[in-house]
């Protein structure tokens, strides 16, 4: 998205980003002509930049990431809250939301403060390539000699990513499955421009069942359904004939289908379609999904969480 | 499986009466066959995917004609059969799961039609029409849309009865059974697709009794 279709879209959503905050902040820092005047700015933006050798650095690096957060560096993805500090995401389900203030972007010691959230269990994530651990090279700020093992993360997101749900009824006969998929892919066509190629997101949701003769699985039509469906993925938007990466995010509406159907389908196209440039399918920077069928009953839901 | 075992019996039941009947009298009212065909066969789906995805079948089986009167006779065989796997085209928003039934693997199956013929003596043709079952045999590795499931059909069709050890045929399968539907969740609406199985072959029956 553009500049002017996220002021847009904030607007509309009554947001006010991180981006939009970082901007205003950077006008007034480009009218400071006083030293009294940096003291004073330096209080009042401290939460989301620091001033280093004259010139202001954002806390958050990453754009698409100042896009969707606020000022508290705080973004959501379907049940789960998740807060962007240095260089990690600390992800916490949103009833326990009070746990993230811990979690101060200007903290001295990031080690700690990660070694700190996963006591706590919150779930921490790097969001940037970080070579060398800064917690491991003697220079983190003294944790615990034995820190407890933090919680297992959230599996990484890849372009095409299922999840199932499987219910063994009998071992056999009227056993049921469901299965939910995420698929990042590419529609590809030609016109006498060239080829273009469009991001796309399919949401899919397919129901199985075991027959009693021989065990053999099936697929059949039952009622199927998806709910707290959220994803992030980058995709293009176009702008002089180019296509520049650009972090879209997405909530779906809950679908219970009435009838019966062997698949339910969502399926949109993602950002702009890209002319001459040669890409791949993106892997979802994060996806929660989850999808039932009537055969795996009340709580057979089949969930797709990752980061 | 119901349907399946309901024509098993049926199957049997022609093939036992049969059996029991003395052989003068069998040669007169039985004429068993040997099958062969060649398909070509489609999935038809509604609202109209952008391909039918043709692939190719192959059927081997046996059958039986008992004459009901002159120009009437009942039809029908046991055979099993596969169907080929194709080229995937790729890039087909709904109807991607077509596709992959149609590329991933080759599928076998067994089937019983049952057929009314009607013989014409000019021309020498018979017509006949009759409701189809097949049954896609499972594979619990990779399971798809045709994988472990059943379908009905009407199958009608042309012979050509200018041969006195062969029948020449071609019949046309129009699905009942859906074998594809979904629910698509559209930006202002929401539609249903759907599929059945066509196919199209091309017959030759080689006459064991007369």
């Amino acid at each position: 998205m553009t500049e002017k279709e996220l002021d847009e879209w904030e607007s509309v959503n009554n947001f006010v980003s991180y981006r939009s905050i970082l901007k205003s902040a950077n006008k007034e820092w480009s009218a400071i002509t006083e030293e009294s005047q940096i003291q004073a700015f330096a209080k009042k933006y401290n939460d989301i930049l620091t001033i280093e050798a004259s010139s202001v650095s954002p806390r958050i690096k990453i754009r698409s990431y100042q896009s969707i957060v606020n000022r508290a560096g705080i973004y959501q993805t379907s049940e789960y809250l998740n807060k962007v500090v240095g260089g990690n995401i600390y992800t916490i389900q949103k009833n326990e939301s009070e746990k993230l203030n811990l979690m101060l972007p200007s903290d001295p010691a990031p080690c700690q403060l990660a070694r700190k959230a996963q006591r706590s269990g919150i779930v921490v994530n790097p969001y940037v390539a970080i070579l060398i651990d800064p917690c491991n090279s003697g220079g983190g700020g003294g944790g615990p000699v034995n820190p407890p093992p933090p919680p297992p993360p959230p599996p990484s997101c890849q372009a095409t990513n299922r999840a199932e749900y499987f219910l063994n009824e009998s071992g056999c006969s009227d056993d049921r499955l469901v299965a939910i998929f995420g698929i990042s892919y590419l529609l590809t066509y030609t016109t006498f421009e060239g080829t273009w190629r469009q991001p796309r997101v399919k949401i899919e949701v397919d129901g199985k069942i075991r027959l009693a003769f021989w065990c053999i699985w099936a697929s059949y039509k039952t009622q199927l359904e998806y709910r707290n469906v959220s994803f992030s993925i980058m995709a293009y938007t176009r702008q002089n004939d180019v296509g520049f990466p650009t972090l879209f995010t997405r909530s779906l509406p809950d679908y219970f289908q009435a009838h019966e159907d062997i698949n339910l389908v969502w399926d949109r196209p993602i950002g702009d379609a890209v002319l001459n440039q040669v890409i791949t399918p993106s892997a979802f920077t994060s996806l929660h999904a989850e999808g039932k069928s009537r055969g795996t009953g009340v709580n057979g839901w089949a969930v797709i969480d990752c980061r | 499986m119901r349907t399946t075992t309901a024509l098993i019996f049926l199957f049997f039941c022609l093939k036992g009466k049969t059996q029991s009947l003395p052989d003068d009298h069998l040669g007169k009212n039985i004429r068993m066959n040997l099958f062969a065909g060649i398909s070509r066969a489609t999935f038809e789906s509604n609202p109209s995917a952008p391909s039918k995805f043709p692939t190719a079948e192959f059927r081997l089986g046996v059958g039986i004609n008992k004459p009901i009167s002159k120009v009437i006779e009942l039809r029908s065989r046991l055979t099993i059969g596969t169907r080929l796997k194709r080229e995937s085209i790729g890039q087909l928003v709904v109807y991607s799961r077509l596709d992959e039934v149609a590329s991933n693997r080759n599928h076998y199956f067994y089937e019983m039609p049952v057929l009314i013929q009607f013989n014409l003596p000019h021309p020498k043709l018979g017509l006949n029409i009759g409701i189809n079952y097949r049954f896609f045999f499972p594979n619990n590795e990779q399971v798809d849309l045709l994988t472990g499931r059943g379908e009905i059909g009407i199958i009608t069709g042309i012979t050509f009865l200018h041969f006195s050890k062969f029948d020449l045929g071609i019949d046309y399968y129009m699905g009942i059974t859906e074998v594809f539907s979904a629910t698509y969740v559209g930006p202002t609406s929401i539609d249903r697709f759907s599929a059945t199985n066509n196919f199209m072959t091309l017959r030759v029956e080689y006459k064991l009794k007369k």
